[in-house]
């Protein structure tokens, strides 16, 4: 049975949680295709070579997330920060988590006019998660 | 609570350029490096020196000093370098700026349209050294030495901070005129201490970057000297190392 997204996703970046500034949440992996396709093929083959994790956020901007994430944009820090994205409704939770490897790889606060602060952010993540 | 977007201000050198622009951008990279190493199935990548530029539009008033095409067109390329700060809910209680110490402008984009007004584009990018991350301390008149303003960090600072000053006008004129920047462990600023001293003149620049001595949780200006003039407008924001940014 397809669940809303809200609120059955959390993240929380450095032991922060900033699920409530977010408007989106993305995470994903994409695995690379090393073509392998040799004279004897009969059609393109590929074997699954690195993958590739990324976060996107975007939502509303306030201080609170830009307290969060922005002096780590500025200065990176020397040890990374602990990622944890949450999917799912209570008792069944999937959960990523990068322990000490993730940084802000991207942020991008905007001002209209006509409308309210927002942002959107990528955080970059040095290897793979531990899924529970 | 989303913060109304009308409510930022966007400042370049003496000038406060936000009744004549609509919208700013400020795009971070952290110039991640990718690498690869045995016995590990997925990407490895780690920060390195940070990268920014801040989009900056907004509307055409005239050719003169003071409006934003002449004044993105005299800090284009090669031409010269402003200090810019982008100050986002400028009426918070804690009104956040992100602040390009020196930066030139690296577009000019104008766009004529039927039926549209005449819209004016640039994009800011540090000339040199780091962009920062700090708090509006103070931003209005001034008529009288005194202290003004006060603002939380949070936290203690111990690795010191930055501070940035536009005089954005001066009634009569100043000469030597002081502001400095204090900071104390208590709101009530019961017995602050001074952490760092802005000096300025009518003659010579508007715009000032210093660095601060070790800090304390709360940062409030207080000028001490008027230099001769009646009165003065400025905005003064601070950051605190390892706290702002």
């Amino acid at each position: 049975m397809p669940i809303k997204s809200a609120p059955n996703c959390t993240v929380v970046y450095n032991a922060i949680n900033i699920t409530q500034y977010l408007t989106t949440a993305g995470m994903k992996a994409t695995v690379e295709a090393i073509e392998t396709t040799n004279l004897a093929s009969t059609a393109k083959e590929s074997s699954p070579g690195n993958t590739d994790w990324s976060i996107d956020l975007a939502g509303e901007w306030a201080k609170a997330l830009d307290d969060a994430i922005m002096p780590d944009v500025i200065t990176p820090p020397a040890t990374l920060r602990t990622l944890v994205v949450t999917y799912g409704a209570a008792g069944a939770i999937a959960t990523y988590t990068w322990t000490s490897k993730a940084f802000p790889q991207a942020y991008n606060p905007t001002a209209d006019a006509t409308t309210t602060l927002k942002f959107t952010a990528t955080i970059g993540v040095n290897g793979a998660p531990v899924r529970t | 609570m989303p913060t109304q977007a009308y409510d930022c201000r966007i400042l370049v050198d003496a000038l406060d350029l936000s009744g004549q622009s609509n919208q700013f951008a400020l795009k971070i990279d952290a110039q991640a490096i990718e690498y690869q190493v045995f016995q590990q199935s997925a990407k490895q990548r780690l920060p390195t020196d940070p990268a920014a530029t801040l989009d900056h539009s907004g509307y055409w008033e005239g050719p003169n000093a003071g409006n934003l095409e002449k004044e993105i067109y005299d800090r284009l390329g090669a031409n010269g370098t402003g200090q810019v700060a982008a100050i986002l809910g400028a009426s918070a209680a804690a009104p956040v700026c992100y602040i390009f110490p020196t930066a030139y402008s690296a577009v000019l984009d104008m766009q004529a349209q039927t039926a549209q007004l005449l819209t004016v584009a640039g994009q800011w990018i540090v000339a040199s050294g780091a962009f920062y991350r700090g708090q509006l301390l103070y931003s209005g008149p001034v008529s009288a030495t005194g202290a003004q303003g006060g603002q939380d960090f949070g936290a203690l600072g111990t690795n010191g901070g930055r501070a940035w000053l536009w005089v954005h006008s001066i009634a009569g004129t100043a000469v030597n005129a002081t502001i400095t920047v204090q900071s104390d462990d208590n709101a009530g600023f019961s017995s602050p201490s001074t952490r760092g001293t802005f000096t300025f003149s009518t003659a010579g620049a508007r715009a000032f970057e210093i660095a601060l001595s070790a800090v304390e949780r709360y940062l409030r200006i207080n000028v001490t000297g008027l230099g001769g003039a009646t009165g003065f407008t400025v905005s003064v924001i601070a950051g605190a190392a390892g706290i702002s940014y």
